[in-house]
C-alpha cells in the first residue's frame, strides 16, 4: 500500500501531473469498452448524413461518408493503444536484453553497442519510413518499425544505466562474496532499471503515437478501413474549411493521450529524483 | 596550442563519422535486397517478361557478386551518380537537388524560430521558476511537444490561409523566380508547424540546464564577488546551460530533416521529404535509396558540427 | 570587526521552522584568525553563508539576529547589495576548490570579475593587479597562468585562485569554509601557511571553520566549538587544547586515537547528533552527555566563565585537563 501510494504522490503534488493521470486513465478506459459504449458502428456509411456538424445523434458529427465521428474515435483509441503497447512491448523486449548484455559481457557489448549506434545514425522516420518499404504497410508493420526506431534509445538508456550500476560498490560487495554474473544481473542490475524504464516506457509511448499518427496519415501505416486517428485526419484534409471538427477530434485526441503520456512520464521520473524522494520520506516529519 | 588540438579532435570525429557512413552506406546499398522478391520484379513489377528482367538483370549488374555491386555503387556514388530514377527516366542526383533549395531554408527557417522562442522563453522560466510565468510557459511547451506538426499545419492552414486568407497554403516557387525573398511567406506556415514542438523542446531543455547549472558550486562563487544578479544569470549559468542545448541542436537539427517529410507532404511543398513519399508510394527505389543516403550523410555532418562547436565553447572537452 | 549576534538561522516550512543555529554569538577582532570546529551538520557552514549573504534558498533565512560589519548592519543583505551600499568586506573560499570555479571561463577573468566590482575607483590596470593577486597567494607563473582554464589546474592552485579572487575583493574578513578538506595534507599545509601569511600582511580576519582539530592547531588564535547549531564552549586555541571543559569538547578530544596506545579501544562519543527536527530543549549535547543532570535539559544554559577568553555553557564543565 505504502509503494503505491508513493508512486501517486508526485501526481498529487502538481494538478498537472494529476490531470495527465486522469486523462491517460479515460482514454484506456475509452479504449478497452469502445466495443460496448460506442453509438454507431465506426465503419456504417451513411450517404445521406454525410458531414453533420456536431448534434445530438452525432456528438462529434460524421465525416464525408457518413460515419459517426465519435465511434471512429472511440475505435482509433482502441488501436493506439494497440499500438503504443505494441511499441514500448517491442523496444523493451529488445532493447533491454541488448543493454544489459552488453553491460555484462562487454566484449560483445562492444559491437552491439555499435550496431545500436549504426540505427541511431538514421533520422527516426527516416528510419521507420524505410522498414515500411521493406516490410510493406500496415498496422504490425507499423509498429515493428516504429519499435525498432525506440529499441534504439531503450538500449542505449538501459546500457547507461546498466554501466553506471555496475560501477556501483554494492556490485563489487557482491562480487567480492563470489556472486555470479547471472545472480548479479538478476537480484541488483534489473531491479533497479525499472523505474527508469518505466519512466522511458511512458516517453515511448508518447512517440509512438505521434509517429503511427504521421505514418497513418502519410498513407503508410494502418490501412484505410482501419479507424486510426492518423487515418482520420489524412481523410479531412480535404473537408477542412467545410467540416473542421474532422480536423478538431482526431488530432485532439493524439495530443492529449501524447500529452498525458508525456506529463505522467514527467512525474514519475521526478519521483525517482533522490531529491524528491528525501522530500516524500520526511513528509512524516514535522 | 588551441588551433592544434582543434584540429587533430577535428580531424578524429571526422574519420569518425566517416566510417560510420560508411557503414550506413552498406545498410542503404542492401535497401534493395532487403525488399521481399527478387529485385528485378520489384523494380518492374509482377507483370514483366523473364526477358524483361534478365536484360535489367545484366544492366543493373545484379548478376555479379553482391560484394562487387557494393563497390561498383559506392564508387559511383563518390563521384555523384546515384543512378536513375525509375519514375523521372532522370538522375537520382538532380532530383534531389531540385528539391534541396525548398528543404534547407525550411529547416533553416524552421531553426530560426526554435532559436528566438524556445531559448529566451526557457531562460525566462528558469529564472521565473515556480512562477505563474514558469508554470504557464513549462506546460504550455509540454502541450506543445506533444502535438503532431502535421496537426498545427492543418489548423495553421485552416486559420491563416482558408479563414484569413493571409498565406499560401501550398507550394513554394523559389526565390530565384519571380517574387524573389516574399516567396518566402510560402514558407512560414509550414516552418511554424515545424517548429512548434522543437521550440516546445528546446525551451524545456533550456529551462532543466539553466536550473541544474543554477545549482552549481560555481555560480554561487560567482555571487559571493557581488556582481549583479544579470550578470551571473548571463555570465555564468547561461554560459555553461548553453552547451547541453546547443549539443541538442545536431539532434533537433537532424530530427527536423525526417519530420520536414510529413510538413512538406501537408503543405505540398516541393522538396525533399515530400520526394522520399512520393517515391515511397511510388516504388522509386533508387531515389529512396539516393535520398535515405543524402540525408543520413547530413545527418552526420550536422552532427559532427555540433561535436566541434560544443568542443569550442566547453574547454573541458577532453581528447581521448 | 565582525561581530556575530544572536544569530538564529532557520529553514522555513509550511509547519514550525526548523532552527539550523540557535542564538549565534561570536566576535572576531580585526586581524584575529577564529577557528570554529564542529561535526558534519552542526550548522558551521549555514552560519557562514549567513555571514556572507548567501543562504542558500528561499527557505532558508536569518529569523532573528544580526552579522556587524565593522559596526555596520549587513545581516539581510546580499553581496551585490552590499557592494551598493559600501558594506562589501566579507570574502569567502568553499570546500570544493573543483567545483567552485567556472569551468568554461579563464581563470584570470574570474579574478578580474571580482576586481571590476570591488576595484572600480583605483584606476589600476586590472590585469597587472591580477598578476599581483596571483602573486600573492603564489601561483608561480601568474602571467601564463592567468589564461588558463580551471580544469587545467590542480587542486591546491584552483583554491589559491579562490583566495586570489576573495581577495579581489578586499576584504577585511575572510570566510574560510573547510577550505583544505578535499585537498591532499602537504598541499593542506601549503593553503594553511598561506593564510596566516594574508592574515600577517593584511591584518585581515579570518573566519575558519573546519572539523579537523589538527587544522584549528595549527592555524587558529581562538577556537569555538559547536554542536547541534549552538556554539558550547570557546576559548584561546592553547586554552582550549590543554583544558577542554565542555563534555562534547573534551569527548572530541578524546575521540582522537592516540597512536601510542595501540590496544586499547576507541572512545566514540555515544549516541548521535540530532535531526534538526529532534534538537532538544535545554543543552543539546544532554541526551549524550555523561553528566547530565536535570537542569541540563530545559531553558537556556548560562556560559559559565572560566579565565578570561574562556567560557563553556555547561552545567558540568569538566575540569583537570584532559587525561594522559
Amino acid at each position: 500500500m505504502e509503494l503505491i501510494s508513493s508512486w501517486l504522490a508526485p501526481f498529487m503534488k502538481r494538478r498537472l501531473s494529476l490531470f495527465g493521470l486522469i486523462v491517460l486513465i479515460s482514454v484506456i478506459f475509452a479504449a478497452l469498452l469502445a466495443p460496448f459504449i460506442t453509438p454507431y458502428d465506426p465503419l456504417a456509411m451513411d450517404p445521406i448524413g454525410r458531414l453533420q456538424t456536431p448534434n445530438w445523434q452525432h456528438w462529434f458529427g460524421t465525416d464525408h461518408f457518413g460515419r459517426d465521428t465519435l465511434s471512429r474515435v472511440l475505435y482509433g483509441a482502441r488501436l493506439a493503444l494497440l499500438i503504443g503497447t505494441g511499441v514500448v512491448g517491442f523496444a523493451m523486449a529488445t532493447g533491454v536484453p541488448i543493454g544489459v548484455l552488453s553491460v555484462l559481457f562487454p566484449r560483445i557489448g562492444n559491437v552491439l553497442m555499435r550496431m545500436v549506434d549504426l540505427m541511431m545514425a538514421f533520422p527516426a522516420l527516416l528510419l521507420a519510413l524505410g522498414l515500411i518499404v521493406i516490410l510493406g504497410q500496415g498496422v504490425t508493420n507499423a509498429i515493428l518499425a516504429i519499435g525498432v526506431v525506440y529499441l534504439t534509445t531503450t538500449a542505449r538508456i538501459t546500457y547507461s544505466v546498466a554501466l553506471r550500476l555496475k560501477a556501483e560498490t554494492f556490485v563489487e560487495a557482491g562480487r567480492s562474496m563470489g556472486a555470479g554474473t547471472w545472480w548479479l544481473a538478476t537480484r541488483h542490475i534489473i531491479p533497479n532499471l525499472v523505474s527508469p524504464l518505466l519512466v522511458q516506457a511512458s516517453f515511448v509511448f508518447a512517440f509512438a503515437q505521434l509517429g503511427a499518427a504521421s505514418l497513418d496519415f502519410l498513407g503508410l501505416g494502418a490501412p484505410p478501413d482501419i479507424p486510426s486517428w492518423g487515418n482520420m485526419l489524412a481523410e479531412s484534409r480535404r473537408y477542412i474549411t467545410r467540416a473542421p471538427w474532422l480536423l478538431f477530434f482526431p488530432g485532439a485526441m493524439i495530443v492529449l493521450t501524447a500529452f498525458s503520456l508525456n506529463l505522467v512520464g514527467d512525474a514519475l521520473r521526478d519521483r525517482l529524483d533522490p531529491r524528491f524522494r528525501d522530500e516524500l520520506a520526511n513528509k512524516g516529519k514535522p | 596550442m588551441l588551433y592544434n588540438i582543434l584540429t587533430s579532435y577535428a580531424m578524429r570525429r571526422t574519420g569518425a563519422a566517416a566510417v560510420t557512413m560508411a557503414a550506413a552506406s552498406v545498410i542503404i546499398f542492401a535497401f534493395i535486397h532487403l525488399i521481399p522478391g527478387d529485385p528485378t520484379y520489384v523494380i518492374l513489377g509482377d507483370g514483366a517478361t523473364p526477358e524483361q528482367a534478365e536484360a535489367l538483370r545484366i544492366k543493373m549488374g545484379l548478376d555479379k557478386p553482391i560484394f562487387v555491386q557494393y563497390v561498383t555503387w559506392a564508387l559511383n556514388v563518390i563521384q555523384g551518380d546515384l543512378g536513375n530514377s525509375l519514375f523521372f527516366q532522370a538522375p537520382v542526383l538532380e532530383i534531389i537537388a531540385d528539391g534541396a533549395e525548398t528543404s534547407l531554408l525550411l529547416a533553416g527557417l524552421t531553426m530560426i524560430w526554435v532559436i528566438l522562442i524556445g531559448i529566451p522563453i526557457g531562460m525566462l522560466a528558469a529564472t521565473r521558476q515556480g512562477t505563474t510565468v514558469d508554470q504557464t510557459a513549462s506546460g504550455l511547451a509540454m502541450f506543445f511537444a506533444s502535438v503532431p506538426t502535421f496537426w498545427v499545419g492543418l489548423y495553421l492552414i485552416l486559420i491563416f490561409a482558408a479563414w484569413l486568407g493571409w498565406l499560401p497554403s501550398s507550394g513554394y516557387p523559389s526565390i530565384f523566380e519571380e517574387g524573389g525573398l516574399t516567396n518566402l511567406r510560402y514558407l512560414l506556415l509550414p516552418s511554424l508547424a515545424l517548429a512548434a514542438p522543437n521550440a516546445a523542446l528546446i525551451l524545456r531543455l533550456t529551462r532543466a540546464s539553466m536550473l541544474d547549472v543554477a545549482r552549481q558550486d560555481y555560480v554561487r562563487t560567482a555571487r559571493a564577488k557581488g556582481i549583479r544578479p544579470w550578470q551571473v544569470t548571463t555570465r555564468h549559468i547561461f554560459r555553461n546551460a548553453l552547451l547541453a542545448v546547443v549539443a541538442a541542436f545536431g539532434f533537433t537539427l537532424a530530427g527536423l530533416i525526417s519530420e520536414a517529410v510529413v510538413t512538406e507532404t501537408v503543405f505540398a511543398l516541393p522538396g525533399i521529404g515530400r520526394l522520399v513519399v512520393q517515391s515511397i508510394l511510388r516504388r522509386d527505389y533508387p531515389v529512396i535509396q539516393g535520398v535515405i543516403l543524402i540525408i543520413v550523410m547530413l545527418y552526420l555532418v550536422i552532427n559532427l558540427c555540433v561535436d566541434l562547436i560544443n568542443r569550442y565553447l566547453d574547454p573541458r572537452v577532453e581528447l581521448e | 570587526m565582525l561581530s556575530v549576534q544572536d544569530l538564529t538561522v532557520s529553514v522555513v516550512t509550511g509547519h514550525e521552522p526548523l532552527k539550523i543555529t540557535q542564538n549565534l554569538s561570536f566576535d572576531i577582532a580585526e586581524g584575529e584568525i577564529l577557528g570554529v570546529v564542529g561535526e558534519s551538520g552542526c550548522g558551521k557552514s549555514m552560519t557562514s553563508l549567513a555571514i556572507m549573504g548567501l543562504l542558500p534558498s528561499k527557505q532558508i533565512e536569518v529569523q532573528t539576529g544580526r552579522v556587524l560589519l565593522g559596526g555596520a548592519d549587513i545581516t539581510h543583505l546580499a553581496p551585490h547589495e552590499r557592494v551598493d551600499q559600501g558594506v562589501s568586506g566579507v570574502s569567502m573560499i568553499f570546500q570544493e576548490p573543483m567545483t567552485s570555479l567556472n569551468p568554461v571561463l579563464r581563470v584570470g577573468d574570474q579574478i578580474i570579475e571580482a576586481l571590476m566590482v570591488h576595484d572600480k575607483t583605483n584606476g589600476r590596470d586590472p590585469v597587472a593587479r591580477t598578476r599581483e593577486l596571483l602573486d600573492l597567494v603564489h601561483i608561480p607563473d601568474a602571467g601564463l597562468q592567468m589564461n588558463a582554464y580551471p580544469h587545467e589546474l590542480s587542486g591546491g592552485m584552483r583554491q589559491r585562485i579562490m583566495i586570489a579572487i576573495a581577495l579581489a575583493c578586499n576584504p577585511k574578513v575572510l570566510v574560510a569554509d573547510e577550505p583544505t578538506t578535499a585537498l591532499d595534507v602537504t598541499v593542506q599545509s601549503q593553503i594553511l601557511s598561506l593564510i596566516r601569511e594574508l592574515r600577517d600582511e593584511l591584518s585581515m580576519s579570518v573566519l575558519f571553520i573546519t572539523h579537523d582539530l589538527g587544522v584549528v592547531a595549527q592555524l587558529a588564535d581562538r577556537v569555538c566549538v559547536m554542536y547541534a547549531g549552538q556554539i558550547v564552549e570557546t576559548a584561546d586555541v592553547g586554552t582550549l587544547f590543554e583544558n577542554p571543559v565542555h563534555p562534547y569538547t573534551h569527548g572530541l578530544f578524546s575521540c582522537l586515537p592516540d597512536p601510542t596506545r595501540r590496544s586499547e579501544l576507541l572512545n566514540p562519543i555515544p549516541g548521535q547528533a540530532p535531526l534538526l527536527a529532534d534538537i532538544p530543549d535545554g543543552c543539546a549535547f544532554a541526551p549524550r552527555c555523561s553528566y547530565v543532570s536535570d537542569n541540563c535539559r530545559s531553558g537556556a544554559i548560562d556560559w559559565t566563565p572560566f579565565e578570561p577568553e574562556h567560557q563553556a555553557r555547561c552545567h558540568h564543565p569538566l575540569s583537570g585537563g584532559l587525561k594522559k
